[in-house]
């Protein structure tokens, strides 16, 4: 039954309506989502949303109540996760074991032999840029160090599937470029991966695609431009030759204005046309854009939406 | 895969200083102390004295020079009151007095009456007609066998020491590798590293490989200090150690082994219910508790062989480790007993890992706040194993 539909396309993860409950909290509630070879997807939801445990269950570190998660076409069991790359949200490493040793551990847990695992380390230690913290104790590296240790250790055994829940979260600038390019590589090489991330620029910059969950369930997926294309809102961009003194919009929330310029949210329905000559009517205009919203925006109105129709639930 | 965790916890737990100070200290203060006992206990060489002897005490220099294990003499013949005075000798015999300069030294009094009564008793018996032969069948000592009603012959002292040393050292080294096995499992999870571990590796092949891992250390170390203890007892050549003693210890590794594999296991489970390092000492008391009873049982029955006490506990999976061996050492244990408390030891290992492991992998995951007892048994969101 559960195998019937074998003309479906199944390759990569595929999540089939997983549930779980602790306690009285619903923590995933039915979700279903899909990560194809190749794909890079943001996995998007606010706080106790779900994703961390969406993420653990892939790992088999839950036990779900109901719901099935596939690699390839084929139950997750052991073997697969052998093939799966995972860096948890709060950084797991062992403080006074030194980086490459620690590095070569994963990879001999992961099944590599010795001489495969110091090779391995060697490559990614050197990509992630701490190859030359290789022999100091994982608690004399910073942070940011810490974390791109953490992608080492999640890529040594080079797998076909990458789970990283927050890989961004604490990095500066420069090592946020770098992951960013070892993950897109990563996806670009055939490999799944599924990241979830609280920095929506970053988001929007690195993946095409999204899921975006909120009280366990999805509210969206797909093609971030074609959500932002969907989405009945629009943003309207205004700047002025010379400061305007007060302004309101004819319609919608003014979520900036300094004088100079202004955003302004359209509400689903709105008249442009008249937001715009309201807008042209206060002063002498020099740029002006009427756009959907950005996928912070989008991911506020989504998440909001649902979070106010949960309630009488 | 449980090798490759193992050999982690033997490189990484068997390079810390704190390791090594102590296999080092127990070591060197094993050696130390048989040395100490046997430079206190005066060992061969003898004390140095000189004997001042005046023309009258002429006949007594030959015998007086001889000697014997705790005093090397040296005599000063001719010698006068002035030699005494200004030290040249340590006592002044004319053949009827010992003058001293001051309080007489004991030993050095005691030698001299000594070798001069035998002198006496010579002299005497050759004017009573008896010759050097019939002198010495007159002192042939008198061999008297000694018989215990315990059963424990002469080693009985020995066996007691060392049943002894056999309990308290099991006890201390469950109770030190109990807590190390604790503190690497809180460590793994405080540090949230047991994530990134469950998302390769199952909890029963990582407790599988932690305990593989430090039974071989403390096997290791307990090694290492037998053979300190050894070499201490060479050092000292007069402790005759008996056979029968030396014949228990690999009694008593096999039972430190399975003590150890039941013991690690109930360290490692109480060791997961906690996040922090802070609440490990408040954690570790399940599984402290009944070592420190099987501890209090032995250290209490020490002047008291066959006490009921330990007879029953070394029975027991919880107390056995350290009353097994009190028991093998002191010569009272049967082997059918033996054979029956080491298989109730071994079975119940399998038990504990059933109940541990239950209890581990339930708690892993969890944080914050410390697992209650309840949770982690009914275990409804538990990691498959």
């Amino acid at each position: 039954m559960t195998n019937g539909s074998s003309s479906v396309a199944t390759d990569g993860l595929v999540i089939t309506d997983i549930a779980k409950r602790y306690g009285s909290v619903q923590a995933v509630d039915g979700l279903t989502l899909a990560v194809p070879r190749g794909a890079l997807i943001g996995f998007l939801g606010p706080n106790g949303a779900g994703k961390t445990t969406t993420m653990r269950a892939v790992m088999g570190m839950v036990r779900l109540d109901r719901g099935t998660i596939s690699w390839d076409g084929t139950t997750v069991d052991d073997g697969t996760r052998r093939r799966v790359g995972y860096m948890p949200q709060e950084r797991g490493l062992y403080a006074r074991m030194k980086v490459k040793e620690q590095v070569v551990y994963f990879g001999r847990l992961a099944g590599l032999s010795k001489s495969e695992a110091n090779a391995r380390a060697e490559h990614w230690l050197d990509r992630v840029g701490v190859s030359d913290r290789a022999d100091s104790l994982v608690q004399e590296l910073s942070g940011g160090n810490q974390q791109r240790v953490q992608l080492a250790v999640a890529l040594v055994h080079d797998p076909d599937l990458l789970i990283l829940d927050e890989p961004f979260a604490g990095l500066d600038p420069v090592a946020a470029e770098n992951m960013r390019g070892i993950i897109a590589d990563r996806a670009e090489a055939g490999a799944s991966v599924l990241f979830s991330s609280h920095q929506l620029d970053l988001v929007e910059d690195l993946c095409e695609q999204v899921v975006i969950i909120a009280g366990g369930r999805l509210v969206a997926t797909g093609a971030i431009s074609d959500l932002r294309a969907a989405s009945p809102t629009r943003l309207l961009r205004v700047r002025w030759a010379a400061p305007v003194g007060r302004w309101q919009p004819l319609a919608g929330t003014m979520l900036r204005f300094d004088g100079h310029s202004a955003e302004v949210e359209l509400p689903a329905g709105a008249d442009v046309q008249s937001a715009i000559a309201n807008a042209v009517s206060a002063g002498p205009v020099t740029e002006i854009a009427v756009e959907p919203p950005g996928l912070a925006d989008l991911f506020a109105d989504l998440v909001i939406g649902t979070e106010a129709a949960e309630v009488p639930a | 895969m449980i090798w490759t965790i193992a050999t982690r916890e033997v490189v990484t737990r068997g390079r810390s200083k704190g390791f090594l100070a102590i296999t080092a200290i127990l070591f060197v203060a094993l050696i130390a102390a048989a040395v100490a006992i046997r430079f206190l206990g005066g060992g061969d060489d003898a004390r140095s004295v000189t004997i001042g002897i005046t023309r009258d005490g002429a006949a007594l220099v030959g015998p007086l020079a001889v000697g014997d294990e705790d005093l090397d003499p040296t005599i000063v013949t001719g010698a006068d009151v002035a030699d005494l005075e200004n030290g040249e000798v340590d006592v002044l015999f004319d053949g009827a007095a010992l003058t001293w300069d001051g309080s007489p030294d004991r030993g050095l009094d005691d030698y001299i009456r000594r070798v001069v009564q035998e002198a006496a008793v010579t002299d005497r018996a050759a004017a009573a007609g008896l010759g050097v032969t019939e002198l010495g069948a007159l002192f042939e000592p008198v061999e008297l066998e000694e018989v215990r009603l315990d059963g424990g012959a002469e080693e009985s002292d020995i066996r007691f020491a060392a049943a002894a040393v056999s309990a308290i050292a099991t006890f201390m080294l469950l109770q030190v590798w109990g807590s190390f096995m604790m503190m690497g499992v809180i460590e793994e999870k405080s540090s949230k590293v047991i994530e990134v571990l469950l998302s390769q590796i199952r909890p029963a092949t990582l407790l599988g490989g932690k305990i593989l891992g430090l039974g071989i250390l403390a096997v290791g170390q307990m090694l290492i200090v037998v053979i300190g203890l050894v070499i201490g007892l060479a050092l000292v050549q007069d402790i005759d150690v008996p056979s029968g003693v030396w014949a228990t210890a690999p009694l008593l590794l096999v039972t430190f082994v399975l003590g150890f594999g039941f013991y690690a296991t109930a360290f490692a489970a109480v060791g997961s219910m906690v996040s922090r390092q802070e609440d490990a000492t408040s954690a570790q008391l399940p599984a402290m508790l009944p070592l420190f009873i099987a501890y209090f049982i032995a250290v209490s029955s020490l002047g008291s062989p066959g006490n009921p006490a330990v007879t029953i506990g070394s029975f027991i999976p919880f107390t056995s480790p350290v009353l097994l061996p009190l028991r093998t050492a002191n010569g009272d244990m049967p082997g059918w007993q033996v054979a029956l408390a080491l298989a109730i030891l071994a079975v119940s290992i399998f038990a504990m890992l059933q109940l541990a492991g239950r209890i581990y992998r339930y708690s892993l995951l969890r944080s914050g706040a410390r697992v209650s007892w309840g949770e982690a048994w009914r275990n409804r969101n538990a990691v498959d194993l």
